[in-house]
């Protein structure tokens, strides 16, 4: 018995010497990367549709998350153009839209409350306008509806530059 | 050469401070522009004597001092100054008004002629030549209620006989009030009052956002904006029946109509074909016409007097600049240089001038033959400027203290005064024609 036991002692031993026989051999601290590599490939490396950023150049731009539940995009004062964190946000609206053809979505237009208000009130629907038209011109295939608020509804009636900047904006409904 | 007045808020907050102390019976703010201007004709309207006694729930004298002070063209004298109290020509003297400084002397009487109707006889005394300025004024048969509407017309005509110009102050406001009737949840109004906010009334009601009344040549109907869900339309209410009519429901933005002289074109702008245009819809034939299209936006029209020409607001420089347009040879001039954003302009009544919104925010006046601009206004909030119908005055909003406020300027920028009775959040004034 008590040779039996010291042999199986000594088979444990060996078996246990020769599984570390090879990590002896090579170099130890390059295996575990190796291991690690495929779990960073899983996740893809620009995680939401519609966008080639990663998450961490969507948060450069203010965007927290999937640029979906983003709906809304603003403006410059007194301008129409679509800026880069908009581009970005209407584009993955433009991916989403392109995937089934005719879905009704309502773009409503604002200004802030400088200028006058029939003045701005198509400022806002030129704003409602150029979102509609970059969201066909990336593919969507939705059918867009333009309205405009022009300075009537703000989001924040402050008479600050922040509230004005809140203002500016085409809401995208759908 | 250019003229520009400054205003100066130290000068705003000393005239609200003397103006508050020393006179609550004038008008409430007065602002002197640019210090060396000429002061207003130095004006005594004396307390109209009410023979059996009668008390009016408002004093004829009252009303017509606050009425000739905001002109700007005169400065009524203080009633406690006055040595004596005519009613009648034989009472008169002119040494007590040269004693006071006072120029012009207004004075009369008023009878009761039983069964709730009264009559007004009045003078115009010039006391620089002790002369009367034309014959004894007689309003004759009027309600006890209508006692302001009586002291406005013995305004318009100590106006006309001593400034030769017709006065205005018979005629109407028309404004948009927004009230809340629960959290976040307005109702939107189109309120009618005298040029003073007396008297406001309400004659149209809606959940949807009001903007641009816009007075019809002979006073009976309004055309509006009413900002809908399906986006903003044209309307036009009649002010008789209470009823409306759409007039430019396109789909896109129908906004800022604007009445021909005439009455039977209104002009307005619309995106139907896209980017917004002048159009004109002619109320005979019910036809919609474009008169101009651009890529830009064109909005704001505003029609000369003889119905030639149309103002109008254009992006098509890249900022908002006025433009003009002419009906007949079809050409279009761009008439704002200065400044980098012009809108909302209209034409005063002789057609020499133009009132506009400057820089986003100021009230500006400007000389169409030199184009010349004269502020005033300098601010940044300031809107929607309409002339008085005899173009001797501009009523606009501004804010104080966070207030929207509606003001009452005499178009040389020497006085503002606070449209007194109005109340509450109001916006887009606009004034009426004069009554026929």
């Amino acid at each position: 018995m008590k040779l039996n036991s010291g042999l199986i002692l000594t088979i444990l031993v060996s078996l246990t010497l020769s599984a570390c026989a090879p990590k002896k051999e090579g170099p130890v601290v390059d295996e575990k990367p190796v291991e690690v590599a495929p779990v960073v490939d899983n996740t893809p490396k620009f995680p939401y549709e519609g966008t080639n950023l990663t998450a961490q150049q969507l948060r450069a731009l203010g965007i927290n998350g999937n640029p979906l539940d983003e709906k809304v995009v603003y403006f410059e004062y007194n301008s129409t153009a679509i800026d880069r964190r908009s581009q970005v946000i209407l584009g993955a609206h433009a991916y989403n839209l392109a995937k089934s053809a005719g879905t009704a979505v309502t773009l409503d237009g604002h200004a802030d409350e400088r200028g006058t208000r029939d003045y701005n009130l198509s400022l806002g629907e030129r704003r409602a306008q150029v979102v509609s038209e970059f969201l066909a011109a990336n593919g969507a295939r939705s059918n867009n509806k333009t309205v405009s608020y022009g300075e009537e509804r703000p989001v924040d009636s402050a008479h600050t530059e922040a509230a004005w900047a809140k203002n500016r904006r085409v809401e995208i409904k759908y | 050469m250019k003229i520009k007045l400054f205003l100066k808020k130290t000068n705003l907050l000393l005239a609200l401070l003397v103006i508050g102390l020393s006179n609550s019976l004038y008008a409430q703010v007065e602002i002197n522009v640019g210090g060396a201007v000429e002061r207003g004709k130095p004006i005594a309207v004396v307390p109209f004597k009410v023979l059996d006694g009668t008390s009016f729930e408002h004093d004829i004298h009252t009303v017509v001092a606050n009425d000739l002070f905001a002109t700007g063209k005169f400065e009524p004298i203080p009633s406690e100054k006055f040595l004596t109290l005519p009613s009648r020509k034989e009472e008169v003297r002119a040494k007590d008004w040269r004693l006071i400084n006072a120029e012009v002397l207004v004075y009369g009487e008023i009878w009761n002629l039983g069964s709730d109707r009264f009559e007004v006889q009045f003078r115009i005394h010039d006391i620089t030549t002790d002369e009367q300025l034309g014959a004894a004024i007689r309003i004759p048969n009027f309600s006890k209620a209508n006692i302001r509407a009586v002291a406005h017309m013995v305004s318009d005509k100590v106006y006309e006989a001593v400034t030769k110009r017709k006065g205005a102050f018979n005629s109407q406001i028309a404004y948009v009030k927004k009230t809340e009737i629960e959290y976040q949840r307005y109702r939107y109004k189109i309120m009618v009052a005298d040029w003073d906010g007396y008297d406001a009334r309400e004659v149209f009601a809606s959940w949807n956002p009001i903007l641009s009344p816009d007075w019809s040549p002979d006073s009976k109907k309004i055309a509006f904006v009413s900002v809908t869900s399906r986006g903003p339309i044209v309307r036009v209410l009649t002010l008789a029946t209470g009823t409306t009519e759409d007039i430019a429901t396109f789909e896109g933005v129908n906004s800022a109509p604007a009445w021909s002289p005439d009455g039977t074109k209104l002009a307005y702008s619309s995106s139907k074909h896209g980017s917004p245009d002048i159009f004109i819809y002619d109320t005979i034939t019910r036809q919609h016409k474009r008169v101009n299209t651009h890529y830009g936006i064109d909005t704001e029209p505003s029609w000369g007097k003889y119905g030639q020409t149309l103002l109008f607001t254009s992006n098509r420089s890249r900022k908002p600049q006025i433009y003009e347009y002419n009906l007949n040879d079809e050409s279009v001039s761009r008439l704002t240089f200065e400044g980098d954003e012009n809108a909302n302009a209209s034409y005063d009544e002789d057609g020499k001038k133009l009132v506009m919104v400057h820089e986003g925010g100021s009230i500006v006046l400007m000389d169409l033959r030199s184009g010349d601009l004269m502020w005033l206004t300098k601010a940044k909030f300031d809107e929607s400027p309409s002339f008085s119908p005899n173009g001797d005055m501009v009523l606009y909003m501004t804010e104080q203290g966070f207030e929207p406020t509606m003001i009452v300027a005499s178009v040389d920028g020497r006085v503002r005064t606070k449209v007194e009775f109005v109340r509450g959040d109001v916006r887009e004034p606009a004034w009426s024609p004069l009554r026929k």
